[in-house]
């Protein structure tokens, strides 16, 4: 699993990526009671706005963290929110992303060298 | 606010405690050119003369003795008794947006009945607690449209919206990079269906259409919003609140977002504003409306009580990508809207829009008997209308004027296109004898 520096975390499978937010992102926010997801089909940048996670203190942007077309989002939060809190890095997965370009994911931070930016 | 002025004496104490030994001195770092010259100890005049002199003034206004058919997006209706007595409290007429908010359960009270209202009128699920005004509203409708049609960047507003409002909409979304396109009209003032179907597109994001239209027609908006909702537009419509006493509500004309100006409910024309404007839409929408908006909950003891929600859209939360970043609203006029709604009651909101309608088809139907009058076109109405005169317009309003009479307003110095044309509005105000005087009037020169 890798990471971004805006707790954004992307898992790979074959050519496709899975992208949530981070335990410590989900910590931040705290409680999420409503999230806006992109449409599937969309074709999105590294860097671009993709998703809002509004909790009941903040409304916070989640951004792409890998270019590339949208293949899949998560229709199970919709009614769930609270997925995003119990299981952030499994069951509360965001979208998937059909990867443009897999360059990208060596910008990307592996698990120790998030774990010591989040520490920091 | 009284002002209670210093004598002589206190200016010299606070000078001295300050060590300054004179005025001149205190005002050293203001430049000479902005201080005015005029003597700092002079008392003007007492409370007495001072009403005196401003009466005199008041006095020469003499608009008050012309019975005026002046509409275009404010008309003259009758204010109930009841909306003063109660706006005038002081726990409602000095309060701003509330800060501490839920301190203010009774103001909160208040908002959340006028949203009630407002969704009662427009069929729509949800209203925020008022905008400015009617323009601000349609502006605010078309960023919201953005909003929820993220990736598409154009937006369509029908010519014949009120012209003014068109200006404010083409600011709001021109500082958000976003193209405003506008559907053309025809020389009868009615949007051109050939022409709206060419402007629908898969880029378009919110379509802003005018109900009754400047020109005080009721187009048939609804198959315009169902062919824009094919193409996933979000469909607003600007609406005279009133007039959805007898016609159809928004939500059943297939609008997303209803919009448009509280004025014909309990707020006096003072000069043209404050107004206040409302904004309600349907319930999935609910996260891109903009402003603020008050919900009813429960205590911990389970009592029932108001609170402000969806505040993470707000401005102290989002900053910059905050829904609105208006986060006022106009709770004494909403609330002045809100008293005049309740006195009337649904009931008697149909019959006050009936009784508007009657009485302006009433001077239409007459109008149009005459020889050098015509109609612009043969739509629907509710208060308002334009006629095509055959005399020089000029001459119709001067003739009009000396016998004290407003007849309405020259269209032509709105919508350049329309020369020689007359708005007219009539409202509850306009008994059988009023309107029996303009026909006559009219009848001496048309």
């Amino acid at each position: 699993m890798h990471y971004s520096d805006s707790h954004e975390w992307v898992k790979i499978t074959n050519s496709t990526a899975t992208v949530g937010v981070s335990q410590y992102a989900q910590k931040e926010l705290g409680d999420i009671v409503h999230i806006e997801l992109p449409k599937v089909g969309v074709q999105i940048k590294r860097g671009q706005e993709m998703a809002v996670l509004e909790s009941t203190k903040a409304a916070a942007d989640v951004y792409a963290p890998v270019s590339g077309e949208i293949a899949e989002i998560n229709t199970q939060l919709q009614d769930h929110p609270e997925l995003i809190n119990e299981s952030p890095e499994d069951k509360g997965w965001l979208i998937r992303i059909n990867l443009g370009d897999p360059t990208e994911m060596e910008s990307l931070m592996d698990e120790t060298t998030y774990e010591g930016f989040v520490n920091k | 606010m009284d002002f209670i002025s210093n004598k002589n004496h206190q200016i010299q104490e606070m000078l001295e405690s300050m060590g300054v030994s004179n005025l001149e001195e205190l005002w050293q770092s203001i430049p000479k050119e902005i201080l005015l010259s005029a003597p700092s100890q002079d008392d003007g005049l007492s409370e007495c003369e001072g009403i005196e002199e401003v009466k005199a003034i008041g006095a020469k206004n003499t608009y008050t003795s012309y019975e005026s058919y002046i509409g275009a997006g404010a008309y003259q209706h009758y204010v109930p008794s009841i909306v003063n007595f109660v706006i005038s409290k002081s726990g409602f007429l000095t309060a701003y947006t509330p800060y501490q908010a839920e301190a203010s359960q009774g103001l909160l009270q208040t908002i959340y009945e006028f949203q009630t209202c407002i969704c009662r009128l427009t069929g729509l699920e949800m209203a925020n607690a008022s905008l400015y005004d009617g323009a601000s509203a349609c502006g605010e409708a078309m960023l919201m449209a953005c909003r929820i049609n993220r990736l598409r960047k154009k937006v369509l507003v029908a010519e014949n919206i009120h012209p003014h409002y068109l200006e404010v909409v083409k600011q709001y979304v021109e500082a958000s990079q976003i193209e405003l396109v506008l559907i053309p009209i025809d020389e009868k003032g009615k949007i051109i269906r050939e022409k709206f179907e060419e402007l629908l597109d898969e880029d378009v994001a919110g379509l802003l259409l005018s109900y009754p239209n400047f020109f005080g027609a009721i187009e048939d908006v609804k198959p315009l919003f169902e062919q824009a909702q094919k193409k996933g537009i979000v469909n607003a419509l600007c609406a005279n609140p009133l007039a959805y006493g007898i016609y159809e509500c928004a939500e059943k004309l297939g609008a997303d977002i209803a919009v448009g100006d509280c004025q014909p409910f309990g707020i006096p024309l003072q000069l043209g504003g404050p107004y206040a404007g409302y904004l309600s839409c349907k319930r999935k929408h609910a996260r891109q409306i903009p402003g603020r908006v008050v919900g009813r909950t429960k205590d911990r003891s389970g009592d029932s009580g108001f609170v402000l929600t969806l505040q993470t859209r707000e401005q102290h939360i989002r900053r910059e990508k905050a829904t609105s970043n208006i986060c006022s609203n106009q709770a004494l006029y909403a609330l002045a809207s809100l008293v005049a709604m309740l006195w009337y009651g649904p009931k008697g909101i149909s019959q006050l829009a009936l009784t508007n309608f009657q009485r302006t088809a009433y001077l239409q139907k007459n109008l149009l008997k005459l020889s050098k009058v015509s109609a612009l076109n043969n739509e629907c109405i509710f208060n308002e209308f334009v006629v095509k005169l055959d005399v020089p317009i000029k001459d119709v309003m001067k003739h009009f004027r000396d016998k004290k009479i407003e007849p309405g307003i020259e269209l032509g110095k709105f919508c350049p296109k329309f020369q020689n044309h007359l708005l007219i509005n009539v409202t509850e105000m306009k008994g059988i004898d009023a309107l029996n005087r303009y026909l006559e009037a009219a009848s001496e020169i048309l």
